[in-house]
């Protein structure tokens, strides 16, 4: 179809460019006269080109085109109906599922990794070193923040140790100046949700059920989507995440244990501490 | 199509032009591009930032703990207090419980806020394991993790260990420390002692007695006799450096006679 019209309109473009090559002006051999001439003959084949095409259309009976062309569907335009009817039942469905699947906190937020401006390791601190968490972020057992240390709690042994360091050129600087070091955020739950570290912490939710192996980490990366319906998972199916409070920040507990023992100690432990998470909104939303 | 001999096959799809073929390439190829990114964003940890498509009251105009705020210089939301601010519970009028001094000398008693009993070991033995057991390790013999990695590092030329220093925590089992009075060690924990740090804005007030008490009582397990232990015939001889559960049990079975001063 196209290209039965387009073929008519290359001649005619091909023609009047041939004839004005050879048009005086340009020294070639003149077929056709001076430029005005040209000019006039070239509107002349170009007018009549669209005549042509008007009264073609028009005129054409089915199947005929400008006179020239007797146009049927080919027998493969069949298959255009099946196919249609095929991408139809896909593509709704791979929409919502990709827009499902690639939106999710699971795929938007885990995993967030963010460069720090001191190449903190907890693998080396918390695990290889065998710090407690608590050591470094001392108010989660008090407070609803499990603040990252000051300066000064680095300093405990990093005046000795590494003193020279270009790794931990900020601190030293923080610590001269009394500016913070400025960590990048991971974890962060909207404004409008409430968390609480003291209540989980102190009622034997361990550090490692919402943070992952923090202890094996060299750099912090995001292990749960902490979305809402992650955090009402637990809040109505706790057991198998309680253990003991004074093991909290044991993280590598438990990894012997069978489902069944896990889930047995999580459920004495329930009861001991009378545990009931509410899930009414107030208790998230206030 | 019945008519006639055939070389080519009747089926349709072969008989479909090119361009339907590459298009349709095209289109499968790109439609595994999303899945292929998800993947990967699910797969591996990554640094671009999280996205937040819905963000109604995500950030709302307010400070939470430990956030930036560019209006002050040092970029603190959090504000200091003016210099000399004392709040109520930090107030030193009681220097026996918060100083650890009377009269101007070390106390030699616990002050009468704090009650000498098994739940005070018991929490000072916590607080113990998270604050000191680094340096001073398990029995506070001072051979902690970190004071073994300091060593090694001590061993490496200095180019490697950026100029590590290290003095050996003290082994609170020392004759000298072993005599300190309780004031002296709530000193030491409070606001350190040469190459140690102060311990004071880590560790509460009644929880710093509380480490003193169990201190107090690993110093008193250190030294003590095995004949103090619930069926000490069947121990071997008494080490330098106890075992953990060796020290665990006796210190439990000695602690509330040992602490009181
Ligand atoms: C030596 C001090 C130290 C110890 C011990 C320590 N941390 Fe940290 N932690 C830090 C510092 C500094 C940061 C901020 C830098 C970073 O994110 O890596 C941090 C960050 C974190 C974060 C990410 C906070 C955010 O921005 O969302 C989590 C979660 C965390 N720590 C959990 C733990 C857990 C669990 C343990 C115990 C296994 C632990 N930490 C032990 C110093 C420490
Ligand atoms: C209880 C002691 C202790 C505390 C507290 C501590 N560190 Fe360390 N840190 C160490 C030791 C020991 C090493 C050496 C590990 C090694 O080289 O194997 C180290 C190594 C490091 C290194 C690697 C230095 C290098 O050049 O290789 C960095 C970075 C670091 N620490 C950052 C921090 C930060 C930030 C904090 C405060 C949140 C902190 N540390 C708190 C003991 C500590
Ligand atoms: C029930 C789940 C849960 C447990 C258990 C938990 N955390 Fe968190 N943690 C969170 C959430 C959610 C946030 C983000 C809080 C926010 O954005 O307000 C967070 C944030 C943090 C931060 C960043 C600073 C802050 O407070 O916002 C640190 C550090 C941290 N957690 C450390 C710890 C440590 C150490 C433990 C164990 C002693 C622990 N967490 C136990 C869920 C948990
Ligand atoms: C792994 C299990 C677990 C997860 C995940 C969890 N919680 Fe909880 N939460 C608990 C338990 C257990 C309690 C204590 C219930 C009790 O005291 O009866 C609790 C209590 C709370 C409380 C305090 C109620 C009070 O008594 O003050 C708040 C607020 C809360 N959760 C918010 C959250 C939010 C927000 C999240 C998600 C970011 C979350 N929790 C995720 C287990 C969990
Ligand atoms: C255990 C804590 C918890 C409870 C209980 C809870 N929420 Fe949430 N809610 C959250 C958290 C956390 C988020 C933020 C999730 C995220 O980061 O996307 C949230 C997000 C929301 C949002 C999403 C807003 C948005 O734009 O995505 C709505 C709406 C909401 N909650 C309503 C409710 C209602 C209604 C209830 C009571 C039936 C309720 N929540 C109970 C923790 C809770
Ligand atoms: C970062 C490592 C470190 C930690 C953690 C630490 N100490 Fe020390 N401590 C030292 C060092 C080093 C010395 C030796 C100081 C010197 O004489 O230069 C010391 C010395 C002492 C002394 C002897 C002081 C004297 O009179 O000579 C006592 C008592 C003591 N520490 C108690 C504690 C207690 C209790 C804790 C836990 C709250 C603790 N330390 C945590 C490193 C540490």
């Amino acid at each position: 179809m196209i290209g039965a019209c387009l073929q008519p309109l290359t001649w005619t473009l091909l023609r009047i460019g041939l004839n004005y090559c050879q048009s005086p002006d340009l020294g070639v051999s003149p077929a056709r006269g001076s430029r005005l001439d040209f000019l006039a003959w070239a509107a002349e084949t170009v007018s009549s080109y669209f005549v042509k095409f008007f009264t073609g259309c028009l005129a054409a009976r089915p199947g005929e085109f400008m006179g020239r062309y007797h146009f049927v569907f080919p027998r493969w335009s069949n298959l255009l109906l099946p196919a249609i009817i095929v991408v139809a039942l896909t593509a709704p469905p791979y929409v919502v599922f990709m827009v499902a699947w690639g939106f999710s906190p699971k795929t938007t937020d885990v995993g967030y990794m963010p460069t720090q401006p001191v190449p903190f390791s907890h693998a080396v601190h918390a695990g290889d070193l065998g710090i407690d968490c608590r050591y470094c972020h001392n108010t989660v057992e008090y407070t609803a923040k499990a603040s990252i240390p000051p300066t000064q709690t680095c300093m405990n042994c990093h005046l000795q140790v590494h003193p020279d360091s270009p790794k931990l050129e900020p601190l030293f600087e923080s610590y001269e100046t009394g500016m913070p070091v400025e960590w990048i955020r991971v974890h962060d739950l909207p404004d409008y949700a409430y968390f609480n570290h003291a209540a989980h912490v102190n009622r034997g939710v361990s550090c490692v059920e919402c943070h992952g192996r923090i202890d094996t980490m060299e750099v912090v990366h995001q292990v749960e989507p902490l979305s809402m319906k992650w955090c009402l998972d637990c809040h109505r199916e706790p057991d198998p995440h309680l253990r003991d409070p004074s093991l909290v920040t044991q993280l590598e507990w438990g990894w012997a244990m069978t489902d069944a023992e896990r889930l047995a100690e999580g459920t004495k432990w329930a009861e001991i501490n009378q545990l009931q998470p509410s899930q009414d909104c107030s208790t998230c939303h206030r | 199509m019945s008519s006639g001999p055939k070389r080519q096959s009747d089926f349709l799809l072969w008989k479909l032009p090119r361009g339907f073929y590459y298009v349709a390439i095209l289109v499968t190829c790109a439609a595994l591009i999303p899945p292929a990114l998800i993947i990967r964003a699910r797969s591996v940890p990554r640094e671009a930032r999280r996205i937040h498509i819905i963000q109604n009251m995500d950030n709302q105009p307010k400070y939470k703990a430990q956030q930036q705020n560019i209006l002050f210089r040092d970029g603190r939301a959090m504000r200091q207090p003016v210099p000399g601010t004392v709040a109520r519970s930090q107030m030193v009028g009681d220097t026996h419980f918060f100083l650890g001094t009377v009269d101007g000398g070390y106390a030699t008693a616990f002050p009468d806020q704090v009650t000498v009993d098994m739940d005070l070991l018991e929490r000072g033995r916590d607080r113990y394991m998270i604050y000191c057991l680094p340096c001073h390790g398990v029995t506070a013999a001072g051979d902690g993790l970190v004071h073994d990695r300091a060593m090694m590092l001590l061993n490496l030329s200095p180019t490697l260990n950026n100029g590590t220093t290290w003095v050996q925590p003290k082994n609170l089992h020392e004759e000298a420390i072993a005599e300190q009075p309780v004031g002296q060690l709530f000193y030491t924990i409070s606001n350190g002692k040469n190459n140690m740090a102060s311990y004071a804005a880590q560790i509460t007030v009644e929880d710093r007695w509380a480490v003193v008490a169990y201190v107090k009582a690993l110093q008193e397990a250190g030294n003590a006799d095995a004949s103090a232990v619930p069926g000490a015939d069947s121990l071997p001889e008494r080490k330098m450096v106890l075992d953990d559960e060796e020290a665990a049990t006796t210190t439990d079975s000695d602690a509330t006679e040992g602490a009181a001063p």
